[in-house]
């Protein structure tokens, strides 16, 4: 009995000390029946500088699914305020993908992200982008579809293997954070009442600067140290597909760090090409590549003078300033010269291979 | 009545006090008086001779009783009943105690009139059934025999698999009514003397009246009477107790039960299988690495389910999350009722089935189980998602091949359960802590539990939970402290 005795005493005290005598100590009970886990949040400022959060609540498919939406002064005041507005507790522990307007990422978003970051129960993966246009009237035309789950696995895809940019919360926190590098995220639009994929929206710290065409995205893909892989290259100058393009990338400061060397090293199967017909590409295929090499370095510059205008160095060139045993700039200086960096820029192009040649017909 | 009523003095007077009185026909007779199977033969030999053969009926064997005995001492006349019965020992007995206690336990008891003397012939009868498969740890490639009730027939399977000098087999009695026959066995050269001795100590001082299984001998050798997890290994199969002496360890066999003992033993060994030596190493290890996995799905699999629906709903993946939801927004009960409700049904539906006549049961098992889990979720009593964890965690807890522990494991799970609906996943965090400290606590005659994990011995982790090919398993587990470490012969001190 001693025994016994030992043990229910020592298990009362551990129970004791666990939940300091306290109720609310013990973790919130949400028994999932009775919650209303979002999945998606749409935030955008209001007039009287406030935030306003609109989500779709509830996931279950019996219940009908209806849009929700809630204004603070804080983005947690209107989040919990979104309570109010259903039966259900509305709960972001499930929450994976923030559209946030443009309006608001060009005033800044740290606060945000901030909110999101500080939420133990938010995972590091959620998605986020920002948007332009009428974004509530889009949702609530595609209700019914679940739209929020749809948005969802399209994104989940194309992390991994798709051809839309993602970006989550952990890697817009890791370039917010480096001295080094500045955050972008993808850049949609509301088109004729349609979520269209438009870009890139480039940041300085946390705030929106410019954003980024389609094109353009394809150029920043390519220049982009860490991407090096393109399953599909479209060169629109001379209606070229590439396909399973590698590229290395080679970035190289003088010692004055006022020029920067990149070379790009393309190497790619021929995909597609419009003019194949009439001109037997494996003869000029050297021509070709001439072609494709300036058009490529002609929209790099471009693209870079634009990054460098909005002051933004989302793709992380200033990495590359650091070895193992140098760190020259510190702070903000790397951003003090990253406008006035002298860019030459090189593109390496060759075909791994060219497909079948002329076509027998015309023969 | 408050206080319990003493039983007078002249009722405690029973048999403890006669046995002290002298050795003679009459306080034998007394002895036995009101038993219908005592029986009394008056032999007058030829010779001048008279004797008086006394024994139980019931208790022995009556044609070998006519040939070794009877017919030796009518036809023979050499003077005294050791020397007309040559073939089989005969003691002679001096006290009414033992008197009692060898007719109790299969013998005759022959008085010589003439000589005033006591002799006693051990004649059991064979009551033993064939060798059949074993049940409870049935393999499908390997030796199939098990063992039986009969403690002799025991010790035979295994000296057949072990015809060595060093196998030893010390005995005792044990159960001051029963006065069952242990056997303790183990190989002489190869057996820590420490756990010999602990043994052996332990087994003197067990005193209780009645042993009929071997279970009942455990809870008297068991360090910690209070833990679930068995100490012992218990098993009916040679194969296993004849590997378990070859490595080192000690064996007890009880007479009455075909389950033997086999000490120490650790918490790994116990999701040990025959089975697994049969099969190709890299398989074998498969199916040992399922099982371990199965365990902790029998543990864990229905508490994460009440964590995850009652706390930390953020945990699941979306997709499951919605599949989980809608059907758990029809369900009355909270996460945590439904679990212990269900899995509670699987218990009984489980000990019902191990109950029912053997022809029936499994037919009844499966219909109950398919009609109250498919009549459960069509009721809105409990949501499908829970009805397939219960229903797998069930299936998993059958992987670990020691039912001892297949139980144990069961009643773990509902208090994960509790523990989950408490304090969700950091409840579950909080169990998976104590079940580990409390494992590490454990010992089997004082050899650790988890042995080859802590204290960490290296050489043991060939056949833990990788079980690598017996070639390269040249030593015994180190944490027996064996006197001959290697099991090849090449090695000078290896038993010849």
């Amino acid at each position: 009995m001693s025994f016994l005795k030992r043990y229910f005493i020592f298990t009362m005290l551990v129970c004791l000390f666990l939940t300091g005598c306290t109720k609310h100590r013990i973790p919130n009970k949400n028994y999932i029946e009775n919650i209303a886990p979002s999945v998606l949040f749409y935030i955008r400022p209001t007039d009287d500088d406030n935030i306003e959060v609109t989500t779709i609540v509830p996931p279950i498919k019996k219940e009908e699914r209806k849009i929700i939406k809630s204004e603070d002064r804080t983005l947690t005041g209107a989040i919990l305020k979104l309570n109010a507005n259903y039966f259900r507790e509305v709960k972001t522990g499930q929450l994976r993908i923030v559209f946030i307007d443009k309006k608001l990422a060009e005033q800044g978003l740290f606060d945000v992200i901030n909110t999101f970051f500080r939420d133990p129960s938010i995972s590091q993966r959620l998605y986020l982008a920002v948007v332009e246009g009428d974004m509530e009237s889009f949702l609530n035309t595609t209700l019914k579809e679940n739209i929020d789950i749809f948005l969802y696995e399209k994104m989940n895809f194309n992390e991994s293997q798709g051809e839309i940019l993602t970006q989550n919360l952990h890697y817009f926190l890791k370039s917010y954070y480096s001295t080094y590098e500045d955050p972008y995220l993808p850049f949609y639009k509301i088109e004729n009442n349609k979520l269209v994929y438009s870009g890139i929206a480039v940041f300085n710290n946390d705030a929106l600067t410019d954003t980024l065409t389609l094109k353009e995205e394809r150029i920043f893909r390519l220049l982009h140290p860490l991407v090096k892989y393109h399953k599909v290259l479209p060169i629109t100058i001379c209606d070229i597909i590439l396909l399973n393009t590698k590229t290395t990338t080679k970035i190289d400061f003088s010692n004055s760090y006022n020029d920067v060397n990149v070379s790009v090293k393309l190497s790619s199967h021929l995909g597609e090409y419009k003019d194949g017909m009439k001109s037997d590409i494996h003869e000029n295929y050297l021509k070709l590549e001439d072609r494709i090499q300036s058009s490529l370095e002609q929209e790099a510059k471009e693209l870079v003078n634009k990054l460098q205008k909005a002051n933004s160095d989302c793709l992380g060139i200033g990495r590359y300033t650091k070895t193992l045993t140098q760190k020259p700039f510190n702070g903000d200086t790397w951003k003090d010269k990253w406008s006035s960096l002298e860019f030459n820029i090189q593109f390496e192009m060759t075909f791994d291979d060219l497909g079948v040649s002329k076509c027998t017909k015309n023969k | 009545m408050i206080f319990r009523r003493n039983s007078s003095s002249s009722n405690k007077k029973s048999t403890s006090d006669s046995v002290t009185e002298n050795l003679s026909a009459e306080t034998i007779e007394n002895l036995f008086s009101n038993m219908a199977d005592f029986n009394k033969i008056n032999l007058n030999t030829p010779g001048g001779n008279e004797y008086t053969l006394h024994f139980l009926k019931s208790l022995i064997n009556v044609d070998q009783l006519n040939l070794t005995v009877i017919l030796p001492l009518l036809h023979g006349n050499k003077g005294s009943v050791p020397l007309s019965i040559g073939s089989i020992e005969v003691t002679e007995i001096d006290t009414l105690h033992k008197a009692m206690e060898n007719l109790l336990t299969g013998s005759i008891l022959i008085e010589d009139i003439v000589q005033e003397k006591y002799w006693s012939i051990v004649i059991p009868k064979d009551l033993s059934r064939s060798i059949d498969t074993s049940q409870q740890e049935s393999i499908l490639y390997g030796p199939n025999d098990s063992f039986v009730e009969q403690i002799d027939q025991n010790i035979t399977l295994i000296r057949r698999r072990l015809p060595i000098a060093q196998l030893k087999c010390k005995d005792f009695t044990i159960g001051s009514m029963s006065k069952t026959k242990l056997y303790l066995i183990y190989i002489d050269g190869l057996v820590d003397s420490e756990i010999l001795i602990t043994m052996e100590e332990k087994i003197r001082n067990i005193d209780y009246d009645v042993f009929l299984n071997t279970s009942d001998i455990t809870s008297f050798l068991d360090d910690n009477k209070n833990s679930l997890f068995p100490q012992y290994q218990l098993s009916d199969r040679p194969d296993v107790i004849v590997s378990a002496l070859s490595s080192g360890k000690i064996s007890l066999i009880l007479d009455g039960t075909p389950f033997v003992i086999a000490a120490p033993i650790t918490f790994f060994e116990l999701f040990q299988s025959p089975e697994d030596y049969v099969h190709r190493w890299l398989v074998g290890s498969f199916l040992r690495t399922i099982r371990f996995i199965a365990f902790l799905i029998t543990l864990l699999l229905v508490p994460a389910y009440v964590a995850i629906t009652t706390y930390n709903y953020e945990m699941l993946s979306l997709q499951s999350l919605i599949i989980v939801l809608t059907y758990r927004s029809d369900v009355p009960f909270n996460p945590v009722i439904e679990a212990f409700l269900m899995t509670l049904t699987l218990e009984i539906l489980k000990e019902g089935s191990l109950r029912m006549p053997s022809k029936i049961a499994p037919s009844l098992g499966v219909v109950g189980g398919i009609v109250i889990g498919q009549a459960a979720i069509d009721s809105g009593i409990a949501g499908p998602v829970l009805v397939v964890c219960i229903a797998i965690s069930g299936l998993a807890s059958f992987l670990v091949p020691n039912y001892l522990m297949t139980n144990s494991s069961k009643l773990i799970q509902f208090i994960f359960i509790g523990l989950a609906g408490l304090w969700g996943s950091f409840g579950i965090i909080l169990g998976l802590l104590f079940l580990g400290i409390h494992l590490n606590s454990l010992t089997s005659l004082d050899r650790s539990y988890i042995a080859p994990l802590a204290p960490f011995y290296s050489k043991d982790w060939k056949d833990i939970i990788i079980r690598s090919p017996i070639q390269y398993m040249k030593t015994r587990p180190e944490y027996l402290h064996t006197q001959n470490k290697n099991r090849t012969s090449r090695r000078k001190e290896n038993i010849k």
